[in-house]
């Protein structure tokens, strides 16, 4: 079994502002019954949410960074957050992925985590 | 991960939208209506964007009171006008974690709801302002259910909150009498609200019964907080009757059923236990208003078998007490049924006179049913067609178009 990074890209233009109160509470349940159902099959291994507006951009050299701040203006959507989840194959982890609500609003990521 | 995943109560998000909103305002005034609505909104956009990740908080309610809160306070931290809002601004930032002026209160919804309805706004503007602020409905819901453009709903919207800034309103609650007539305005429009999700054959099905749902809800918050009348207990039970025959009005492809169709049997047993507890409430009095006389013809319309000399008292009754071109046609359909033909068919005649039924569908569409089971089929198909020269929903149009196909030359 491997493990997947699902980067979870949300439009900055975010649609989430779009939806009624109802509508919200909706999307919240299946994101929890996405979650839950890869859960109860051993695949969630967790997932954060990314605070926006505060991201950091470390580049130079070592001993010499220059540090700038996020989020950039040219693109056009940013990192929400991420789910890490296990999958046998790429195939299963696009399967598992496809049912995630966030798709309404944003992009999958789907990366393997390189294994030892 | 894997928290436990505490299910959400349907509709928690609706209704705290509208909690939040009246508790900001309470403390804020109302001329941060905005400012609130905006919070309240902020605070569920976080939710989802937060619970996915970490699950459902323990107390989702409060999370999204706090997460509101925390939003008002750094909007008025950023836009500095320090001194002009320095006293409110502190009031905020004094006012870490658990704050007993913080806590939502029952009355915060029902101030809001006087707001809503104030006398000064125009009557259709009341009901959509009051699902937009209070019930947490969004303008496009509220198009939805209304079968209106959503630019005309967020006008209303937008002229309601117009006439609340210049005016000025305040959210206090008003005394005595004056308290008991703006409930009997928000009332009125809790009514409204009804009729339109329940008379209006149109719109998506399930948002026309929250519409519904949300007056019973709303009217159960005037009766738990104190404000209970006859009247208003006769206004529930009327509810709860209609609603016993809600889900029976239409077949399972969400076609209209024949009146006749519709038997006892398909009645929701539960809503029609509650609404006889409701009217039993509503009987102590000595006058009878006319959400009695309404609550009474509801009630005769669940029985097994239907009294129609009984139902032409009852809206003779009611006519006295609410004379309206509205009552006189529905009470000619019950003289038509009690066998009094040639009188009620004349009745619906002189009813094409009335300025408030110009256009209105129902008034040839009755006519035409009604001279068609009298036998007369010429009438019955004039009346037809005029019928389906008014404006009306899909499901209405084609009820009417197959009726009148079927009318044998």
């Amino acid at each position: 079994m491997n493990e997947y990074l699902l980067i979870l890209h949300d439009p900055t233009d975010s649609a989430f502002l779009q939806l009624s109160p109802e509508e919200m509470q909706t999307a919240i349940a299946r994101y929890g019954q996405w979650a839950e159902q890869l859960a109860s099959q051993g695949r969630m291994r967790g997932g954060h949410k990314l605070e926006d507006g505060t991201a950091r951009q470390l580049s130079g050299t070592l001993g010499n960074p220059t540090v700038t701040d996020g989020p950039f203006p040219e693109t056009k959507e940013v990192i929400g957050g991420y789910f890490l989840i296990a999958a046998a194959s790429y195939e299963e982890a696009v399967v598992l992925s496809s049912t995630c609500p966030h798709l309404d609003f944003g992009r999958i990521e789907i990366r393997r985590i390189e294994p030892m | 991960m894997a928290e436990p995943v505490h299910a959400l109560v349907d509709h928690l998000f609706r209704h705290e939208a509208g909690r939040i909103t009246a508790a900001l305002v309470r403390i804020l005034g109302a001329k941060y209506l905005e400012l609130a609505e905006e919070a309240s909104q902020e605070a569920l956009v976080r939710a989802l964007q937060l619970w996915p990740f970490r699950g459902v908080p323990e107390n989702p309610a409060a999370w999204l009171h706090v997460a509101a809160r925390n939003y008002v306070r750094d909007v008025l931290r950023r836009e500095q006008s320090w001194r002009e809002k320095e006293p409110l601004l502190q009031r905020f930032l004094d006012a870490r974690g658990a704050c007993a002026e913080w806590e939502p209160r029952l009355d915060d919804t029902l101030a809001m709801m006087l707001l809503c309805c104030h006398p000064a706004l125009p009557f259709e503007g009341r009901v959509a302002f009051t699902l937009k602020v209070v019930s947490g409905f969004s303008t496009r819901e509220i198009a939805a259910a209304f079968l209106a453009q959503e630019e005309t709903v967020a006008q209303r919207i937008v002229r309601a909150k117009r006439i609340l800034r210049v005016h000025s309103l305040p959210v206090s609650m008003p005394e005595g009498q004056e308290l008991e007539e703006r409930l009997d305005v928000v009332c009125e429009a809790l009514y409204a609200l009804f009729n339109e999700g329940y008379m209006a054959s149109h719109g998506e099905s399930a948002l026309r019964r929250d519409l519904c749902e949300e007056a019973v809800r709303l009217l159960g918050c005037i009766l738990t907080a104190g404000h209970a009348t006859p009247e208003r207990w006769a206004l529930a039970a009327l509810f709860h009757l209609h609603l016993a025959r809600f889900a029976a009005r239409q077949n399972a492809d969400g076609q209209l059923r024949e009146f006749s169709e519709i038997c006892a049997a398909s009645l929701d047993a539960a809503q029609l236990r509650r609404a006889d507890a409701l009217l039993l409430r509503a009987m102590d009095t000595d006058t009878l208003s006319a959400w009695h006389l309404e609550a009474a013809i509801a009630s005769a319309h669940c029985r097994p078998i239907r009294n129609w000399r009984q139902i032409v008292a009852l809206y003779d009754a009611l006519l006295h007490v609410k004379p309206s071109p509205l009552v006189r046609l529905n009470r000619a359909v019950a003289v038509f049924r009690a066998g009094r033909r040639g009188e009620a068919l004349a009745e619906l005649d002189a009813l094409e006179q009335e300025k408030g039924l110009r256009n209105y569908s129902l008034l040839p569409a009755t006519q035409a049913r009604l001279q068609e089971e009298a036998g007369n089929r010429i009438e019955a198909k004039r009346a037809y067609a005029r019928a389906l020269s008014c404006a009306m929903n899909a499901p209405a149009r084609t009820f009417l178009q197959r009726r009148l196909e079927n009318v044998p030359d």
